[in-house]
């Protein structure tokens, strides 16, 4: 096992990023995701969200995200058949939704913590990635809200409906998950080594 | 070619064979081949689970404890295909006679659908145990750990590649 754990970066990856994510998972889940709320609001309005209204804001009630997205366009009524102008629209969501672009800060810090030469000078290094992996979960959340506000406006069959389709699936299915790698590649010394050994020279 | 391009035509060229495998994976007209793969992978699951003294009904997609307290249903996302798609394109973007990247493919969907086998089979008996737990190794450890062996069976296959190139190109 200790031989394992000095010699190889996966495992200590596998190890470190499983114990990372399980302090997330029970203890700050909710503040992640309170926190990406807070860092999305402002691209939220600037890119997604109508001038008039909160790009998001939290249901009393049942404590769900209710988004404002702007549309700006004609659409079919489809229990009347009639086309109508559609300035924005409203949507709910769960939290535990974004849940998947909160995760990418802490499975980025499990690959950070498993780099070996993370010593000093790291913790510039961990807050610069951080950022770097904020700005992808901001990116995320920015898409996810634009795909469900457009696509529930769309018609079957429409070519814009796949091309949503298509967003929604690496949005939500791929970047959360390879994000963090891509960060930790580009950046920790121990995995861009790993990397280079992987790829090159050929 | 200098290193620094080699890397920078291997990222974009990985980049472009994702977006492009991805497009055809979400495409309708595979939508049937998708469904059937992840059927199949239900199958296989319910055989391994029956094989190891355990008991499963199987429909479809769906796996469920025989007294019906517990069913999962293997979808999109759950059935590996993304992080095939993933490898194949790196293996595709990687400069490697075409034999090699045929046998890197075979050997990628091998070594993921290893590990998702894995992960279905765990979530089966998981999810029985306690529904926060199902939720945390489904939605989140598992995804992730698949992402690292698929770097783990990448760079496998590349070292394996770049041996056979210097053993190629060694004097004889």
């Amino acid at each position: 096992m200790k031989w394992w754990w000095e010699r190889s970066l996966m495992f200590r990856a596998t190890v470190l990023t499983t114990l990372v994510l399980c302090g997330w998972y029970w203890l700050l889940r909710e503040a992640s995701l309170e926190v990406l709320k807070a860092v999305s609001y402002l691209p939220l309005a600037l890119l997604v969200a109508p001038s008039t209204h909160a790009p998001v804001r939290v249901s009393p009630q049942t404590g769900e995200w209710i988004f404002n997205v702007a549309i700006d366009r004609q659409v079919r009524n489809p229990s009347t058949g009639v086309m109508q102008e559609v300035s924005s629209i409203e949507f709910l969501a769960k939290p535990d939704n974004f849940a998947f672009f909160a995760v990418g800060w802490f499975a980025y810090l499990g690959m950070a913590l498993s780099d070996k030469h993370l010593g000093r000078g790291g913790m510039r290094t961990l807050l610069r990635c951080l950022a770097w992996q904020t700005g992808l979960n901001i990116l995320g959340v920015v898409l996810y809200v634009y795909v469900n506000g457009h696509g529930s406006v769309l018609r079957e069959g429409d070519v814009s409906e796949w091309l949503l389709k298509y967003l929604y699936h690496l949005n939500y299915l791929v970047l959360p998950f390879l994000g963090p790698i891509v960060v930790a590649f580009r950046v920790h010394e121990e995995w861009r080594e790993y990397w280079r050994r992987s790829i090159g020279p050929v | 070619m200098s290193l620094k391009r080699q890397r920078l035509r291997f990222s974009f060229s990985f980049f472009l064979a994702a977006g492009m495998l991805f497009a055809v994976a979400t495409s309708a007209t595979l939508r049937p081949f998708v469904d059937g793969f992840t059927v199949m992978l239900a199958k296989i699951s319910a055989e391994v689970i029956h094989a190891g003294g355990g008991a499963c009904l199987r429909t479809g997609a769906v796996l469920a404890k025989p007294d019906y307290t517990f069913a999962m249903e293997i979808r999109d996302g759950c059935n590996g295909i993304n992080v095939v798609i993933l490898l194949w394109a790196a293996i595709l973007a990687y400069p490697a006679p075409w034999l090699l990247r045929a046998a890197g493919l075979l050997f990628a969907l091998t070594g993921i659908q290893a590990a998702n086998l894995a992960r279905v089979i765990s979530l089966y008996y998981i999810g029985q145990y306690s529904a926060s737990l199902f939720d945390f190794a489904h939605h989140y450890l598992w995804e992730t750990l698949i992402i690292l062996d698929g770097i783990v069976v990448f760079g496998i296959w590349s070292k394996l590649v770049m041996r056979r190139k210097v053993n190629a190109e060694a004097p004889r």
